[in-house]
């Protein structure tokens, strides 16, 4: 017998019989995606040896009052095009106890957490990307008081399918000063600091083996308003990412929103000089980050949207995002603005990186018909961003995106987009089909062409989908593009490739 | 022994399709900062509806907005709670207040920044549906959005209201 099966023999027997004793309550989900990799003739790509790639992951969960208990058990065989290869494997990478009593909540194992915006300290997962950077150690959060909660963190960062040597620990606290004022205004004041060490062997006598992070917030709204504030210092910390400089670190962050029935605004403002936070100093890209810092930039989920997708830039940045939201007799208006470009506190601030300017208009005609009309301006310096033998890049892009429901439950929905640009590879266009019959099926259809560029190469996929009660499974073929996927501001390069995909979600 | 565990995992995954879900004792952010137990939503009595969703998930936006739509003469046909929890992390959860408020949703927004909650209920994407009986159980759950799913929501919803 495998060491696999000893192991989910030991997890599901107990907890089998502890649900059948109706003592607790178990559930869990499974996600799988699978690929299929074809030799693609116009784009000139080999499949690999083995032409099988898939992620899958297995979260279990028991939950007996104020105990909870779950492990998570990943199997990369091998990891798909475009994730780190040293996922490759398979083993239980998650596991923690948590009991949450009274003013006392602890847990021991693996935990995700953020302190404040998470400047200093996000522990998170991103399955897209292949991040994991949960703590394996302890967490203990307490609320004394119903004004105050503190928690305080230590533990080794999760790397790939095991877990790095270096200890990052911290504390955090938030007050609500309103509730010890007794105010109408909704006030709270947090405050963090978040340390990391490695050890350090080489030869300099002032090398910093600890770094430490620290903020300072408030927060206030009301009805109306809501004003989040936050100020972030870092001790120098040489790394391979920032060419060993002993420059220290800091942020400053703004975020402002007021709203009323039909209006909402928002605007965030943020500084970045020299952010990059690591568990360790030698790790470059995506992993081992140990702080969060997602751009500043509207979100865009439409195909050509994403061909230029902004990254933050840790070293100096200055971003600015305003946004307006209004509705009003079945019309929706969203208008964005997203500026980043250098830190403006250390430098000229002449250099833009990026800029989006984007405006939805959203129409329901009645019942059955509704449009949503997008048009961006962007400009992306891709030689900053990607790399230098690129051109600063200027687009526009006008995307339709047309919904009419045929019946109650069966409804059609098309998508047509161009972007202009006389940089990189010029124009794109992009269409999609997709067909729904509620509940249960869905398919579409789509392709993607940057026609100026090479006119014989189509990125077009298909995709047929089934949803059930507590499952999903989807199946497709198609081109995918090469280019960068972006989850946050975190973006990874993956290649092109062409093939069949399977994914299965199950929730129980 | 190959029959032996199959046995046994086989066993362990039917009682895992009777399992019953309860909600998390984790807490949730509302839209004032302050922090709720996702629990205490389940001790009003009524079927609660969560909805995960996200300011940049164009399938997200377009099911709620189909649910704002219905929602008052669906409360007219049946009591409970709705609970729409954002899972935007602090890129994009500035703006829940500001994107809920712009379209005029009636119900409950929430905010799950580091996906906790999402975790502790084993989702994985969004949109993703629940609904929870009177009993703090999971009885009803749903991934993706397609047009007309609101519906096959409502006799749901109807079928938990009326146990």
């Amino acid at each position: 017998m495998n060491r696999l099966t000893i192991i989910l023999l030991l997890v599901f027997c107990p907890f089998s019989y502890l649900q059948s004793q109706n003592k607790g309550h178990f559930s869990g989900s499974f996600q799988s995606t699978s690929h299929y990799y074809v030799n693609d003739r116009i784009l000139s790509t080999i499949a690999p040896d083995n032409p099988w790639a898939s992620n899958n992951y297995m979260q279990l969960n028991y939950n007996w009052g104020p105990i909870t208990a779950g492990l998570q058990y990943e199997a990369y065989m091998p990891p798909l095009s475009g994730f780190p290869y040293q996922l490759e494997g398979n083993k239980i990478t998650n596991r923690f106890i948590r009991i949450t009593k009274g003013i006392i909540d602890i847990t021991a194992g693996n935990f995700y957490e953020q302190f404040g915006n998470g400047l200093i300290l996000r522990a998170f997962e991103s399955r897209e990307l292949g991040i994991n950077n949960s703590l394996d150690g302890v967490r203990v959060i307490l609320r004394p008081a119903k004004f105050l909660r503190i928690t305080g963190i230590y533990g080794r960062q999760r790397k790939f399918m095991d877990v790095g040597n270096n200890y990052i620990r911290g504390i955090d606290a938030d007050i609500l000063i309103d509730s010890l004022l007794n105010t109408s205004l909704n006030l709270k004041l947090g405050a963090g600091i978040v340390s990391r060490h490695e050890k350090y062997t080489g030869t300099l006598s002032d090398f910093p083996s600890t770094v430490n992070a620290s903020s300072i917030r408030l927060s206030l709204n009301n009805e109306n308003l809501e004003i989040n504030s936050e100020y972030v210092y870092k001790s120098d910390d040489p790394t391979l990412t920032n060419q060993y400089s002993n420059k220290c670190g800091s942020s400053f962050l703004l975020n402002g929103s007021w709203f009323k029935e039909g209006l909402g605004m928002f605007m965030s403002l943020r500084f970045l000089d020299n952010m990059d936070f690591r568990s360790e100093r030698e790790s470059e890209g995506l992993y081992s980050m140990v702080n969060y810092l997602p751009a500043n930039t509207r979100q865009h989920s439409y195909m050509l949207t994403n061909i230029y997708p902004y990254s933050t830039q840790s070293a100096g940045e200055t971003s600015f995002q305003g946004e307006i939201n209004y509705t009003f007799s079945g019309t929706g208006i969203r208008f964005n603005y997203s500026h980043a470009g250098e830190n403006i506190m250390t430098s000229s601030g002449r250099d833009l990186y990026f800029q989006d300017i984007n405006l939805e208009i959203s129409k329901k005609w009645d019942t059955r018909f509704k449009t949503i009309i997008t048009y961006v301006n962007l400009m992306y310096d891709k030689k900053l961003l990607e790399a230098p033998v690129y051109d600063f890049v200027k687009s526009n892009i006008v995307i339709a995106d047309l919904r009419y429901r045929i019946s109650s439950v069966l409804s059609l929905r098309g998508e047509l987009q161009h972007l202009w640009t006389k940089q990189d590879h010029g124009n794109w266009a992009a269409a999609l089909a997709e067909i729904g019959y509620a509940p249960h099926w869905s398919l579409f259809v789509s392709d993607m062409t940057d026609y100026q560029w090479n006119q014989n190469v189509h990125y077009m996929n298909f995709g047929l989908g089934y949803s059930s009660n507590f499952a999903r499974i989807s199946f497709g073929y198609g081109r995918q593009r090469e280019g960068l996927i972006c989850v946050g501001g975190i973006c990874q390069r993956v290649p092109s490739y062409k093939g069949f995909n399977l994914k299965l979600n199950v929730n129980f | 022994m190959k029959g032996i565990v199959l046995l046994v995992l086989s066993w362990t995954l039917f009682s895992l399709c009777n399992a019953q879900t309860s909600l998390p004792e984790i807490r949730v952010k509302t839209t004032n900062g302050k922090e709720i137990k996702l629990s205490d939503f389940a001790k009003s009595g009524k079927p609660l509806v969560i909805s995960f969703w996200a300011t940049w998930c164009n399938p997200c936006l377009e099911e709620l907005e189909a649910i704002a739509d219905c929602y008052e003469s669906w409360k007219k046909k049946c009591d409970f709670e709705f609970l729409a929890i954002s899972i935007d992390d602090s890129r994009s959860s500035g703006k829940v207040k500001s994107v809920a408020s712009g379209k005029r949703w009636p119900f409950k927004v929430l905010i799950d920044e580091n996906q906790e909650i999402m975790k502790a209920m084993n989702v994985s994407e969004v949109p993703f549906c629940f609904i929870i009986n009177k009993k703090g159980v999971a009885v009803y759950r749903h991934s993706g959005y397609i047009p007309g799913d609101e519906i096959t929501l409502l006799k749901e919803i109807k079928k938990v209201s009326n146990e």
